[in-house]
């Protein structure tokens, strides 16, 4: 398979996203499943997840830039952002499911933890969405 | 796979201009190679802008390169 930079660029960011917060949620079920971890902990999981997260986009996505430096455009083409304002817009409708849904479950279960969760798990859902709808708009055509 | 309904004869074009390359004639509208691929193979219909351009280089009238294909229902 010939893919583009923003191709292979996006790939990095699904998987960076999607290995961050496997990882975060294999804790989240250990704290659900073990009452002896605090809750807490989560937020100390979670802030190191998104720290990783930023630095690992940074690094990884500054090495591809430049070994592919002949195929970096300045924001794109029209075509890319076409593809780009189409998997956002559907992102969007995914996220905002999402917030209706943990609004409806903090009216079920009113737990902050929950909350918290439920908010996260559409926002990573979202956000996966958004790149596989690019990867998808970029092999198949539009 | 969907095919957009405007063909085109870019690949010939640029046959006839010297055996023209994709990223020559990207590097001269300002788009990527891959979207000069995608608007050959029909993946992608350009805007009216870019369709210009793409006339502007060649040279000749925009319909000499774009036609519009009604879908066959």
């Amino acid at each position: 398979m010939n893919l583009s930079y923003q191709e292979k660029s996006i790939w990095a960011s699904l998987i960076i996203t999607s290995l961050m917060f496997i990882y975060y949620f294999s804790r989240v079920l250990g704290v659900l499943t073990n009452p002896e971890i605090p809750e807490t902990s989560l937020i100390i999981v979670f802030i190191g997840v998104i720290t990783v997260t930023i630095f690992a986009q940074i690094v990884i996505q500054s090495i591809m830039a430049v070994i592919y430096r002949d195929e970096v455009k300045d924001g794109g083409d029209e075509r890319e952002s076409l593809i780009r304002l189409k998997a956002t817009s559907i992102s969007h409708y995914v996220l905002i499911s999402g917030v209706w849904i943990a609004c409806m479950s903090f009216y079920l279960n009113p737990s902050a933890l929950m909350l918290m969760n439920v908010f996260i798990v559409f926002f990573v859902v979202s956000e996966i969405v958004g790149f596989v709808t690019q990867l998808i708009y970029y092999q198949r055509g539009m | 796979m969907p095919f957009c309904s405007i063909q085109n004869n870019m690949r010939k074009l640029r046959f006839n201009r010297g055996e023209m390359t994709q990223q020559e004639l990207a590097k001269n509208i300002g788009v990527t190679r891959q979207t000069i691929i995608a608007i050959e193979s029909r993946k992608y219909s350009p805007t009216l802008e870019l369709a210009f351009k793409i006339a502007h280089v060649f040279q000749v009238p925009l319909e000499e390169i774009f036609q519009y294909e009604p879908e066959k229902s």
